[in-house]
């Protein structure tokens, strides 16, 4: 075996480490040694096989990772030989995440909603203009408000709602059929904390200097033309869709389906099951997209930093531009399609069924980007971009 | 069984290779892997885990003509494990023996 291959190998094995320290210490270490070994005159082939098979390397990293507790550590029985489904288990990391934690700098709280069930719709408004909310509910009618809570602090909006009474409001509790819509000033100064129990969450030109949480258990979260310093948006059982907006995201749901179109910034996802359409001009942070079993459409403009795809079963199809930082993805079961910019050069691993690569593979400049492409069973192809 | 087994004893031998000088990646591998056969790559992850666990520290050194060298060198920690790990293997391994009927 050889140098690129054991690396190819063993990259493909941890590919949903990539970008964790551990994982590039790992990797620093095993090119020193072989940059070592080589000075010490051992051939490539001898490196690797004293190195060992990647995919036992790979499972002492998985078990370092996972703090050493394995089945026959703890119950003195011998495991089974690792079928490849539980081997794949472990690749993927613990989803979904739970809403950062602001610190200092994300600046005050512009908007903080805590509602049990209803709807909410965010507007940005004229700058300059202190907040309005309005809450009517589902035949546009005004509400009686009194169990939704708004506190405007200063600009600060606080909206919270009272729990259930009775045997009805825990009832009625269930549908959402109260919608709580807010106008901001476009431009605040400060962050966004949004979460809600039940309900779907829409939010139209809002501008924050800081960044914007959205969580919503059940129901659909749509953003358009918005802009924060960093979105975390989790719809949970619900689909997310952003559109037309900017700033840094990370997108996760259990049960819908993630949109990000027409989007200015990197692009980070997982979800569970659904598809992922991700459309960015130009993505200057690493980004993550993981997939357990959906379909994956990414196109990048410029790709400053690294991507990385991991999909267990779907297809993947993936286009950039101009590909300034290495692409990886790596599908289990599913086809990897990749488009490239017509002046592309970058160094190729395509592994899996090759049927088509529209570049040239040997030999690429030193800190070329890699673009690295695997599937278990399916087909690559790259072309360029037309 | 065994594949814990395995992990102790390599484990065992990365210390032992460290008890009396520090040993940079490569240099140790070499020296355990031309006493007892190993799947060398795996001693890498076992570093970092020793090293998680505080029981060897590291020290980069820059090489003029190569990449910089991580050198490892057993801590207190490390060597109390050692002597305990070494003090459990030679109690062990003849009772195995005896209980397979090999003669050590």
């Amino acid at each position: 075996m050889t140098q690129d291959e054991f690396f190819a190998q063993l990259s493909a094995a941890l590919f949903s480490y990539a970008g964790q320290p551990e994982y590039s210490e790992l990797m620093d270490d095993l090119k020193t040694h072989f940059a070592e070994a080589l000075r010490h005159g051992e051939s490539e082939a001898a490196v690797t096989a004293r190195l060992g098979d990647p995919a036992e390397i790979a499972a002492g990293f998985r078990e370092l990772m996972a703090g050493e507790v394995t089945p026959d550590a703890t119950s003195g029985v011998t495991p089974a030989p690792a079928s490849p489904a539980s081997g794949d288990e472990d690749e993927f990391p613990a989803l979904p995440p739970l809403p950062p934690t602001l610190g200092p700098d994300a600046g005050r709280p512009v908007l903080a909603v805590d509602l049990r069930s209803a709807n909410l719709v965010v507007w940005g408004g004229p700058g300059g203009q202190p907040p309005r909310v309005n809450v009517r509910d589902a035949r546009g009618w005004t509400a009686r408000d009194s169990e939704i809570r708004v506190e405007d602090l200063d600009g600060s909006v606080r909206i919270t709602q009272d729990p259930p009474t009775g045997v009805l409001g825990r009832l009625f509790n269930l549908v959402a059929n109260v919608t709580v819509e807010v106008t901001l000033p476009v431009g605040s100064d400060g962050y966004a904390d949004i979460r809600l129990a039940t309900g779907n969450v829409e939010l139209h030109g809002l501008e924050l200097t800081g960044p914007a949480i959205v969580d919503t258990k059940v129901g659909n979260v749509k953003v358009d033309r918005c802009a924060a310093r960093q979105w975390w948006v989790n719809g949970r059982v619900g689909n997310v869709r952003l559109e037309d907006s900017r700033g840094p995201v990370e997108a996760y749901s259990r049960t819908g389906n993630v949109v990000v179109a027409n989007h200015t910034g990197a692009v980070s996802a997982d979800l569970r099951s659904g598809n992922l359409t991700v459309e960015t001009r130009r993505s200057d942070a690493p980004s993550r997209l993981v997939v357990r079993s959906g379909n994956v459409k990414a196109s990048v403009g410029r790709l400053g930093a690294d991507l990385w795809l991991d999909v267990r079963s779907g297809n993947v199809t993936v286009e950039v531009a101009e590909l300034g930082a290495n692409v990886t993805t790596h599908s289990r079961s599913g086809n990897v399609k990749a488009a490239l910019g017509a002046s592309t050069v970058a160094l190729f691993r395509l592994s899996g069924s090759v049927v088509k690569n529209a570049f040239p593979t040997t030999p690429a400049p030193d800190g070329a980007p890699i673009v690295d492409l695997s599937t278990r069973s399916g087909t690559v192809k790259v072309t360029r971009l037309a | 069984m065994i594949t814990q087994l395995k992990k102790g004893v390599l484990e065992l031998c990365v210390l032992a290779a460290l008890r009396d000088e520090e040993r940079y990646g490569y240099e140790l591998i070499t020296v355990i892997s031309e006493r007892i056969e190993v799947t060398a790559g795996t001693i890498y992850p076992l570093l970092k885990r020793i090293r998680t666990d505080g029981l060897v520290a590291v020290r980069t050194v820059d090489s003029p003509d190569g990449p910089s060298r991580k050198y490892y060198r057993l801590t207190d920690r490390g060597r109390d494990e050692l002597a305990a790990a070494t003090a459990e293997w030679t109690n062990f391994y003849p009772r195995v023996n005896a209980m397979i009927g090999v003669n050590p």
